[in-house]
């Protein structure tokens, strides 16, 4: 397996009597795209400006590169480059005039890498105007130049696409994609979970602090492929039948499903059997598929039903 | 060391690009007083005939005082006030007997007592606004973070800015002094006079007397008055920094830096005729923000290369308090973006 790039271990931070991350263990290797999920207040926000220096954990240590990134930040920071979720920059300087900033505060671009990290996200012929005349999109994008600004080997991403259009988040999605197929590694924090589904390899989910999964993508959706979706002519009946085996179980009540559409559990295997059952009741079988669980799913599956649980607790 | 010299580069752009209006502004109203101060004190004829006028003048005074208190129309002078009375009267007369002009006669130690003395205190409030806000400006514009996680250290981020200040106030002065250097040279109908000397008091307490005066120079006079007011600038520069680590909108900054430059002396003076002079209240930083007044041939109670050694020893205490303050906080603060 490659080098790890950013390794988090027993990470806790609190905020007086308030637990923002607790014992929390990543690790991201050189290469890898890694999704970083959690709801709000779950605990990103902290973990990220841990990562960046901005503040000091409690307990536990972020190295990048092996160098911790509070006790040691300069020499961390030498391998990241982070966009935040806020893109603020020198509103009163130039798009190029922020970068030659950044680059001068410890980097070592050059004017000609500055033009091409421009150019590469699109803002070259808007270079020289005032950031205060930028868009949100264009902001972003001057953020993820800034970001790459000496070319790091790890990327930290806290929310990238906010405030981008349907074509700005496809460019930044193929930039992103191109920068991991170059090795660059990605720690992407993001509210959008197709996004990074489509981008992330690797996956792991924040809530109240506590790291909740962590795995590959592949491995967390995986879980979930004994499921059933059935589109039948009486699905009133359909349920009826496929309630009464033992082996099956109902995944809804009807309500959320598509009117022929019924959602079962079944072991492995199982398909043919609920097939027979079904067509010998006298309902026609229209189509059968395995349900593949979204990232949406497993994350709604980890957040909600634990704030349910810890709710009646 | 290239890395530092970058990072002042950025700050002196942020500086300049964000608060050259401010700046100039304020620099042009202090080098207007400066300004309006050497053609109050521009003279014709001899020097002498000028400090005799004013000895003069003091001398008449002084028995018009004497009149008044024994007649009980005034009451009598406290002790301080008739000491500096006194002192200014021997000052004169040492002048004159010894062939010293007045420092505010030469064009360039008038014109480091206008800029270092005269309209001193705006430039200093100005460079102490600046610095205020440079850290709590890049908190408001959610800047901070990005700066932060760029691989520069805390402390070097935090002496660039001062440094920035530092450099603006020094070409600010330089500016000043050489055009009221100029001013000063035109109306005396010569600029060129580097070799005139002026007298400096070792010890206010003692008078006038050979063994207790120095003649310095014009140019080393204005060298030690930009030195010493250098100081001063480090010093309020380094209050505004210590303000600006904990301080989160840079309006709030400005203003808590400005008001404790502003009002502390101010309160200084109301207290120490109640509290009847202590020693301990020339020890704070807010009673020496002018070192430079402490040179030239004016009297006063603490003038003199005693007051400025004072006023040195002070400057150069509380601006390592803080700044080893502002450091000890801004290397240890979280910041949340």
């Amino acid at each position: 397996m490659a080098e790890a790039v950013l390794t988090i271990e027993h990470l806790t931070r609190r905020y007086g009597d308030r637990t923002a991350i607790q014992d929390l263990n990543l690790c991201v290797h050189a290469g890898q795209t890694v999704g970083f999920l959690g709801p709000n207040g779950a605990g990103k926000t902290t973990t990220i400006r841990i990562l960046l220096g901005l503040i000091r954990p409690d307990s536990g240590r972020a190295l990048i590169a092996g160098a911790d990134t509070w006790s040691d930040h300069v020499r961390a920071a030498r391998h990241y480059g982070a966009v935040l979720e806020t893109t603020a920059f020198y509103d009163y300087l130039s798009g190029r005039e922020n970068l030659r900033q950044f680059a001068r505060a410890g980097g070592r671009a050059s004017e000609t890498e500055i033009a091409t990290l421009l150019d590469r996200v699109d803002l070259g012929d808007r270079a020289d105007d005032r950031v205060a005349h930028y868009s949100n999109g264009m902001r972003q994008r001057l953020a993820l130049a800034q970001a790459l600004l000496g070319r790091p080997g790890l990327l930290i991403l806290d929310e990238p696409l906010n405030g981008l259009d349907p074509a700005g988040i496809h460019e930044v999605r193929e930039l992103i994609r191109e920068l991991s197929d170059d090795g660059m590694a990605v720690f992407l924090s993001s509210h959008q979970l197709s996004e990074v589904q489509s981008l992330c390899e690797r996956i792991a989910v924040i809530h109240h602090g506590f790291l909740r999964i962590e795995g590959s993508l592949a491995d967390l959706t995986k879980v979930h492929q004994d499921e059933l979706a059935i589109a039948v002519s009486d699905p009133a009946r359909a349920r009826a039948v496929l309630g009464a085996m033992a082996e099956v179980t109902l995944m809804d009540d009807g309500d959320a499903e598509p009117l022929d559409m019924v959602r079962v559990s079944t072991a492995e295997g199982l398909g043919g059997e609920v097939t027979r059952r079904l067509v010998t009741a006298g309902i026609d079988v229209r189509e059968m598929h395995r349900v593949r669980r979204s990232l949406e799913d497993v994350f709604l599956e980890l957040t909600e039903v634990k704030d349910i649980d810890e709710g009646a607790a | 060391m290239t890395e530092f010299v970058g990072l002042c580069r950025n700050e002196w752009i942020k500086l300049w690009r964000h608060r050259r209006v401010a700046i100039s502004l304020v620099g042009a109203l202090a080098l207007g007083i400066a300004i309006l101060n050497v053609l109050a004190t521009s003279h014709g004829g001899s020097w002498q005939d000028s400090v005799r006028v004013e000895i003069g003048q003091l001398k008449q005074l002084e028995a018009q005082i004497a009149r008044a208190s024994s007649a009980g129309d005034l009451p009598s002078l406290p002790g301080d006030a008739t000491q500096v009375f006194a002192r200014q009267l021997a000052l004169r007369q040492y002048l004159l007997a010894h062939d010293v002009a007045p420092d505010s006669w030469y064009p360039l130690t008038g014109a480091a007592t206008s800029v270092f003395v005269t309209s001193f205190p705006i430039l200093l409030l100005l460079f102490a606004g600046l610095s205020a806000e440079l850290l709590a400006q890049e908190r408001n514009d959610e800047t901070i973070a990005l700066l932060l996680a760029r691989p520069v250290s805390r402390r070097a981020i935090l002496m660039a800015k001062a440094v920035a200040v530092l450099a603006a106030s020094l070409v600010v002065v330089l500016v000043g002094l050489v055009l009221t250097y100029v001013l000063g040279g035109v109306l005396h109908g010569g600029w060129d006079r580097f070799s005139g000397s002026v007298l400096v008091i070792k010890d206010p307490s003692l008078g006038p007397v050979l063994s207790n005066v120095v003649l310095l120079p014009g140019w080393s006079y204005a060298l030690l008055s930009l030195g010493v007011s250098l100081l001063a600038v480090l010093m309020a520069v380094g209050f505004g920094l210590l303000v600006s680590t904990f301080s989160r909108r840079g309006g709030s900054a400005i203003a808590l830096t400005i008001g404790g430059l502003f009002a502390l002396p101010s309160m200084a003076g109301a207290l120490g005729p109640i509290l009847h002079s202590p020693a301990w209240l020339h020890w704070f930083f807010f009673n020496q923000v002018m070192p430079a007044a402490n040179l030239g041939d004016r009297a006063g109670p603490t003038t003199g290369l005693v007051g400025l050694g004072l006023s040195v020893a002070v400057l150069v205490g509380w601006a390592l308090l803080f700044y080893g303050g502002a450091i000890l906080i801004f290397l240890r603060r979280d910041e949340i973006g």
